[in-house]
């Protein structure tokens, strides 16, 4: 058990382009689990592999339990790993993949076979212990993977997409398993994910990062109402938040075209932030769906409904006056309708956001107004 | 066959078919399947005869008497029978001598070779020291270099040693292992890079990775690998004859050419006979490894 420090840290695979990983700073408290989450090429899996040693770390440091492991190598950091492929050594049984580590480690024997069994138990993985991984299923083989890393009582558990090549169902339980088992065993863990549900539903903290770079990090909770930016704020949610760019604004309320206002409910310490125009990111849930046009609301054209049941979501053009100088990014205006809304394609709607719901982004830096200075 | 691309065609009446109508007329996949498999099987037989007719005229000249073998036209079945070209190989030249030579010869370059070349390329692709791919490349060029052309410097360097007609004039020259390291290295660089690094996070150091993790995957090479270098040291000809001159350390094809010219080039059946006993044991190593090798081909077929 252990705390994790990443000071400046940084990767430059290039020293002609940007770095991979790009002076981070980052602290993970001891028994935490923090979950590294952001688009392909953002530098989550090169994080975890300079915390895991299969990475140099070129500038910066990088401290386990307050001791710099930098220029330590991988077997020296007492880290283990569970890779997306799962990585298990083809030619061993389930039960040498696991107790391979501990005998490297000259482990007495008795002690071994203790280990591997208590593993394989909280994995419910003993009926597969003799067999090899070609063998078993994928989901098998990531127990395996996941007992391998159990049974070394590692300082850190870095994992890297280590639910990615499961099947949908599995994945889910798989990934409460996981948290689960986590909260348990009480070991610091960092888990990279491009998947953003595992990230909201596993983490004690979310990291978001963009080219090598940390956009924020926070609970998943605060981040999903709190977004730093608009990179976050796009990022986090399914389906992605609607931002609504050149917003000018006037008292509470955004202009939308002449004449043609919408109720924000923005607050005026806010307001005083920007240099007048803003961006505005409402989520899904964050609308009201209204029947007629009541002066405050904005008409929108449904072009596509996806239907999940409990809920559907409504994919519609925002239907502006010509001279709006409004735009919405990628065009799309997304709307979650309740179970008993019922939408048709081709409709028109009027919509407004409900009250608290609008975050408001600065029109350059597209930073979070409500992480500005006054 | 009339190639369907050919302009100048029109006697072709599948070319026209399809202003008749629906009532099209494709070639069932039996019929393509049975000319597909004429073809086949007639290729086969062709690569088959070029190999077989040699081996099975040495077999049978081995059974032939002398005026037998100058028979004109030539015979096709050895008439009379004449084992006892066999027995005159045993009687007239040291083969069991020669045999011993070419065993001592082909265990200690196969051990050698493999070692080194496995080494090698396990530091050429597994560790990162400066000049890693310089000396690649110095193992690829050396590859390129025919090694009779450096037979002569070689020669008269071992020679000054004083290493003529010994085990160490003919085995440390010949010991050295490009083409291993080559086919080693590139076969280690197609292993998984996340396997190799789940068990540098385990902690294994050099030999528990290079035997319990990197050789276990690498099986089918590892074997295709000390066949070819099995093979290639049991025929070795040109090196051992310039090494050697009588029979204290002379291989196997070395002493064929003894026999040879203590018959005045004239006698063939005994030559042939030595030639088949000397490729029996080579016939044996392959029936042995050739199981292994497929039996890895396939296993590596699925990753764990």
């Amino acid at each position: 058990m252990a705390t994790v420090e990443f000071r400046e840290a940084s990767r430059i695979f290039d020293t002609m382009s940007r770095p991979a990983v790009n002076r981070i700073n980052l602290d993970i408290a001891d028994g935490e689990f923090l979950v590294l989450v952001g688009p392909s090429g953002c530098g989550k899996s090169t994080t975890l592999r300079m915390l895991a040693g299969l990475e140099p770390v070129d500038q910066g440091q990088i401290l386990i339990d307050g001791v710099d492991v930098t220029d330590k190598r991988a077997r020296d950091r007492d880290c283990a790993m569970v890779f997306q492929s799962y990585a298990l050594y083809p030619n061993m049984t389930a039960r040498q993949n696991m107790s391979f580590a501990l005998e490297n480690a000259r482990m007495p024997k008795a002690q071994i076979t203790e280990k591997v069994a208590a593993a394989a138990k909280m994995l419910e993985l003993e009926d597969l212990l003799d067999r090899k991984p070609a063998k078993m299923s994928g989901g098998q083989r990531q127990r395996i993977a996941m007992g391998r890393a159990i049974v070394r009582d590692p300082k850190v558990f870095c994992m890297d997409e280590p639910l990615s090549n499961l099947d949908a169902k599995l994945r889910v339980t798989t990934r409460s398993q996981i948290a689960t088992l986590q909260r348990r065993l009480g070991v610091t863990t960092v888990y990279v994910t491009h998947d953003q549900t595992e990230a909201m539903t596993m983490g004690d903290r979310v990291c978001v990062l963009k080219d090598g770079e940390i956009q924020q990090v926070d609970r998943p909770t605060f981040l999903y109402e709190h977004p730093a930016n608009t990179f976050v704020a796009g990022f986090i949610g399914s389906p992605a938040i609607t931002l609504i760019e050149n917003v000018e604004v006037s008292g509470s309320r955004a202009v939308m075209g002449e004449g043609h206002r919408m109720e924000l409910g923005m607050d005026p310490v806010l307001a005083s932030r920007t240099p007048g125009r803003v961006i505005v990111g409402i989520r899904p849930e964050g609308w009201e769906v209204l029947s007629e046009d009541d002066g405050s609301t904005v008409p929108l054209r449904v072009d596509l409904i996806e239907e999940l049941g409990s809920e559907s979501f409504a994919y519609c053009t925002p239907l502006m006056t010509a001279d709006s100088p409004v735009t919405v990014r990628n065009s799309r205006v997304t709307v979650r309708a309740g179970k008993r809304q019922k939408l048709s394609v081709g409709e028109t709607i009027h919509v407004r956001p409900g009250p608290d719901e609008a975050s408001f982004f600065h029109p350059e830096s597209e930073v979070n107004l409500e992480f500005l200075e006054g | 066959m009339a190639s369907p691309l050919t302009i100048a065609a029109p006697s072709a009446p599948e070319v026209a078919a399809p202003a008749i109508g629906p009532s099209r007329t494709p070639r069932t996949n039996g019929e393509r399947g049975l000319a597909g498999k004429i073809v086949g099987y007639l290729g086969i037989l062709l690569t088959v005869a070029v190999i077989l007719v040699p081996l099975y005229f040495i077999v049978i000249t081995s059974l032939k008497t002398q005026p037998d073998i100058y028979r004109d036209p030539i015979t096709w079945w050895p008439n009379p029978l004449a084992p006892e070209n066999y027995s005159y190989v045993g009687e007239h030249v040291s083969f069991g001598k020669y045999f011993r030579n070419s065993v001592i010869i082909t265990a200690v370059l196969t051990v050698v070779k493999v070692t080194l070349g496995v080494l090698s390329a396990y530091a050429l692709s597994f560790l990162r020291f400066p000049g890693r791919t310089l000396v690649f490349f110095l193992v690829i060029a050396s590859l390129m270099v025919p090694n009779q052309i450096t037979i002569i410097s070689n020669y008269s360097l071992v020679a000054q040693w004083g290493w003529r007609n010994t085990f160490a004039g003919i085995i440390v020259p010949l010991a050295g292992v490009a083409f291993g390291t080559f086919l080693m290295r590139n076969h280690f660089l197609s292993l998984p890079k996340e396997i190799i690094e789940a068990a540098r996070m385990d902690g294994a150091g050099f030999g528990r990775m290079l035997f319990r993790v990197v050789l276990p995957m690498s099986w089918p090479t590892l074997v295709a690998f000390t066949l070819i270098t099995i093979v290639n040291e049991w025929n070795e000809y040109l090196w051992p004859f310039l090494m050697s001159d009588t029979d204290k350390v002379a291989p196997l094809p070395i002493g064929l050419t003894f026999l040879q010219n203590n018959e005045g080039l004239t006698n063939w059946g005994p030559v042939m006979a030595g030639t088949v006993l000397a490729s029996i044991p080579i016939l044996i190593v392959f029936l042995v490894l050739q199981k292994q090798m497929i039996k890895g081909l396939t296993a590596g077929a699925v990753k764990g």
